[in-house]
């Protein structure tokens, strides 16, 4: 869980570069804290994210979207899936596969995790458009 | 400039910028919220986000 500190830091950096009515912290005193925040593509549309805290910083956070996520066939990005980059689901919602667990350190900032997102967000629609994998423009980890 | 054409325009910045000894930046403008390409060297508005992209997604 993140320390005081780290937690202001956090909130420094968003402070600075996400409208104030993008985001908010919630549950922060319990055992499941987590950070709602919104994430427009260029091309307007809006999804929701939910960062998972609980074991943020040591350990890479689960990230949810909260819209329902489907891919150019209509079918459900509910399932593991390096292609499209995804983890998997929880709670019904995709979980997108940020990073690795190899690659990850307790350094990677959620503002940095937000701009993965964003960005997986606009090649989520290019795969909407032209069928191709997310994977065609996100490579993989090494 | 319709909205299908941009989003090609960003996904094809976005393998450039990945490729070796490319001159393509990936730029989040925290202004606009929205991704940019630019050109290495060149003045930006915003945070270079290319290395990130080069780190790659698991």
């Amino acid at each position: 869980m993140m320390s005081p500190l780290r937690l202001k830091k956090e909130q420094e950096v968003l402070a600075e570069r996400v409208p104030p009515n993008m985001y908010r912290f919630e549950g922060l005193n319990s055992f499941s804290p987590y950070l709602l925040i919104a994430a427009m593509t260029n091309s307007g549309k809006v999804y929701t994210l939910k960062i998972h805290l609980e074991t943020f910083p040591e350990n890479v956070p689960q990230v949810e979207v909260l819209n329902p996520i489907r891919d150019k066939k209509g079918k459900k990005l509910n399932e593991v899936s390096g292609q499209m980059h995804v983890l998997g689901s929880l709670h019904g919602h995709t979980l997108i596969c940020h990073y690795s667990a190899a690659s990850w350190t307790p350094q990677v900032s959620l503002y940095k995790i937000f701009i993965k997102c964003r960005l997986w967000f606009e090649m989520y629609e290019e795969h909407l458009k032209t069928g191709y994998n997310i994977d065609t423009f996100l490579k993989h980890q090494s | 400039m319709t909205n299908n054409q941009k989003l090609s325009d960003l996904a094809h910045a976005v393998q450039s910028s990945q490729e070796r000894n490319s001159v393509v930046e990936l730029v989040y403008n925290e202004t606009t919220g929205q991704f940019e390409p630019s050109v290495k060297g060149a003045p930006v508005e915003g945070t270079i986000v290319t290395q990130m992209t080069k780190e790659g997604f698991a």
